[in-house]
């Protein structure tokens, strides 16, 4: 990478995008750290658990749609960490089974209790906004699908989504246009479109729920994307620190 | 609902807190030509009526690099300063394809923002334009490539890069200069033997992508073991989150353009082309820029075509005179301005 740019001091927050190396240092960080984690936690999800299990269907196939839809999703979404906006959605539960796990000998069992697991597969529906200031505004919507296992002895959740979105970029501040005449245009509503792919795992804990409440769960969803930007696809990232009402 | 209620508040005020540049922002902006949408912003003194236009260093970088600090700051009390984000580059963005990314059409960019400058502005306004670094190359190819000078004052070019090809022989030479000097008063021998001896190798006929890559990698290195001045007031254009040009997105795309764009700037030595250059030019040059060597721009200054032309080498600076020695620095472009606005 040739870089012709600034000294370091010239720009003390931009200064890794000028002088060449520390920029493709940025760029391995984007791809492997996200990436590295996801392994990991992919690799935690599949490992062949190493106790008893016993497993049994929970959903009644005969249960309308409204049994299936979970409650009402809604989070707080920063895109880059940086960008706020907000992000609604809802599940719809393709499956779900329930594991009893307890430990293999006896010993372990006497000083462990078993632990029930649900493991549900999900459809989602989410849309979105968020504001890139002195940019553009992000509106987004699409679909996702989600492995979501619920320890419901420790009320911990674990998923893992794979989303596609549509994303348009609607700049925040004017776009103009020279004419062949010499004359200036404002077009109105400029901006781009794009489609995001997004890997997303979530940690979530439950709470609420019991004496005929509703159950609340209140979940982060970081993800990684790979979105259309200008010439080509990209990596990109975002947060979602969120809450799920009546969720099942 | 008391939480759905806390959230859509927080989020309220959390995009509500959004602010722009902490400074007065004059004017913002995306200019559309063809399929780029071009990120401007203009600060500083409009009614002056004279504009500077700034074009930033990469291929990569961006505006908002150059959008503070001394020079800017001072710039900006007497003249309106016009930072553009060349296409591909910084928080331009648009529908283009690897095709559109070259030096040709960001030249049409430049000379189309100038004539919007006058549609917008008027046409008695006086415009300078001026490039740092990469920005010296693309902005000689707009004064030879299109008829920019037709509506231009001036051209400043600050340690610019107007012949690639020139320019690594020219690096390798001033390491085997300076390098040497270096070595015979033993001072930082941990640096300049092995670059030395890698430069010593070099066939200057036939330098590699991957030498290119060293040289200009060591050039940034090379410069911070001498003692320059640094008068740089610092400074952040704006706060990271309202930063124009900072996502993920947008840093990999900067990335990935610096491949692109290098590769076409390897097509243009305009050191011989800069004779077509008519304009009243100040060439501005770091002594230590090994970057872009000052034997670029005295080459370059033999060559102009400008009957009123000027290079300024500042003693105390590398790569970023307007950052090591930013008073004189600043001092020197506002008398050029003046002369000819």
């Amino acid at each position: 990478m040739l870089t012709f740019g600034p000294d370091d001091h010239l720009l003390p927050h931009l200064s890794s995008l000028d002088n060449g190396t520390p920029h493709l240092i940025m760029m391995k960080l984007n791809l492997n750290i996200p990436f590295t984690g996801l392994g990991l936690l992919l690799l935690f999800l599949c490992t062949p658990e190493a106790y008893s299990q016993t497993s049994r269907p929970m959903l009644d196939t005969s249960n309308g749609l409204s049994e299936r839809i979970t409650g009402i999703r809604i989070g707080l979404w920063a895109e880059n960490g940086l960008h706020p906006g907000l992000r609604v959605g809802t599940s719809y539960i393709l499956s779900e089974k329930e594991k009893n796990r307890s430990a293999l000998f006896k010993a372990l069992r006497k000083r462990r209790a078993s632990q029930q697991k649900i493991i549900q597969y999900l459809a989602d529906g989410n849309v979105g906004f968020y504001t890139h200031p002195n940019n553009h505004v992000g509106a987004y919507g699409g679909i996702g699908l989600t492995r979501m296992q619920t320890n419901a002895t420790k009320l911990r959740t674990l998923g893992l989504s794979v989303e596609l979105n549509y994303l348009r970029r609607t700049y925040n501040i004017p776009t103009l246009e020279l004419n062949s005449d010499g004359t200036i245009s404002e077009i109105g509503g400029a901006g781009t479109n794009s489609f995001i792919i997004a890997l997303a795992p979530s940690f979530g804990k439950l709470f609420g729920g019991g004496q005929g409440k509703r159950e609340k769960h209140i979940y982060v969803k970081p993800q990684v994307q790979l979105i259309g930007y200008d010439f080509g696809l990209f990596p990109n990232a975002a947060i979602e620190l969120g809450m799920s009402f009546g969720s099942k | 609902m008391k939480y759905i209620g806390f959230f859509l508040l927080s989020s309220f005020l959390l995009v509500t807190a959004c602010s722009r540049q902490s400074d007065e922002v004059f004017d913002q902006f995306f200019l559309r030509n063809g399929k780029a949408d071009l990120f401007v912003e203009i600060n500083g003194n409009i009614a002056s009526k004279v504009f500077f236009i700034y074009l930033h260093g990469g291929p990569g970088g961006g505006a908002s690099s150059y959008n503070s600090g001394f020079f800017a700051d001072e710039m900006e009390k007497d003249y309106a300063m016009v930072y553009l984000d060349q296409r591909g580059n910084g928080a331009s963005q648009g529908n283009n394809t690897q095709e559109d990314l070259t030096i040709a059409q960001n030249s049409e960019d430049i000379f189309a923002l100038a004539r919007l400058l006058q549609a917008r502005y008027g046409e008695d306004i006086s415009i300078f334009l001026a490039g740092h670094s990469w920005g010296g190359l693309t902005s000689a190819h707009a004064l030879i490539f299109t008829d920019i000078q037709d509506i231009l004052k001036g051209w400043i070019e600050m340690n610019g890069a107007h012949d690639f090809v020139k320019n690594d022989i020219e690096v390798i030479k001033m390491f085997q200069r300076l390098g040497q000097e270096e070595v015979d008063q033993d001072n930082n021998l941990d640096f300049w033997e092995p670059v030395l001896e890698r430069v010593n190798e070099m066939d200057t006929l036939n330098i590699s992508g991957e030498e290119s890559g060293y040289l200009n990698d060591k050039a940034f290195e090379a410069e911070s073991l001498f003692d320059l001045a640094d008068e740089e007031t610092g400074g952040f254009a704006y706060p990271l989150y309202a930063a124009p040009d900072i996502s993920l997105a947008t840093l990999a795309a900067n990335g990935a353009v610096n491949l692109i764009l290098n590769d076409d700037s390897e097509q243009y030595a305009l050191t011989d082309q800069l004779r077509l250059i008519e304009i009243p030019s100040l060439l501005l040059w770091g002594k230590y820029d090994f970057v872009v060597p000052p034997a670029i721009g005295e080459s370059g200054f033999a060559q102009l075509g400008s009957a009123e032309k000027e290079l300024i080498i500042y003693e105390r600076s590398g790569h970023s005179p307007m950052s090591n020695e930013a008073i004189q620095f600043t001092e020197d472009v506002k008398a050029f301005i003046e002369r000819h606005k």
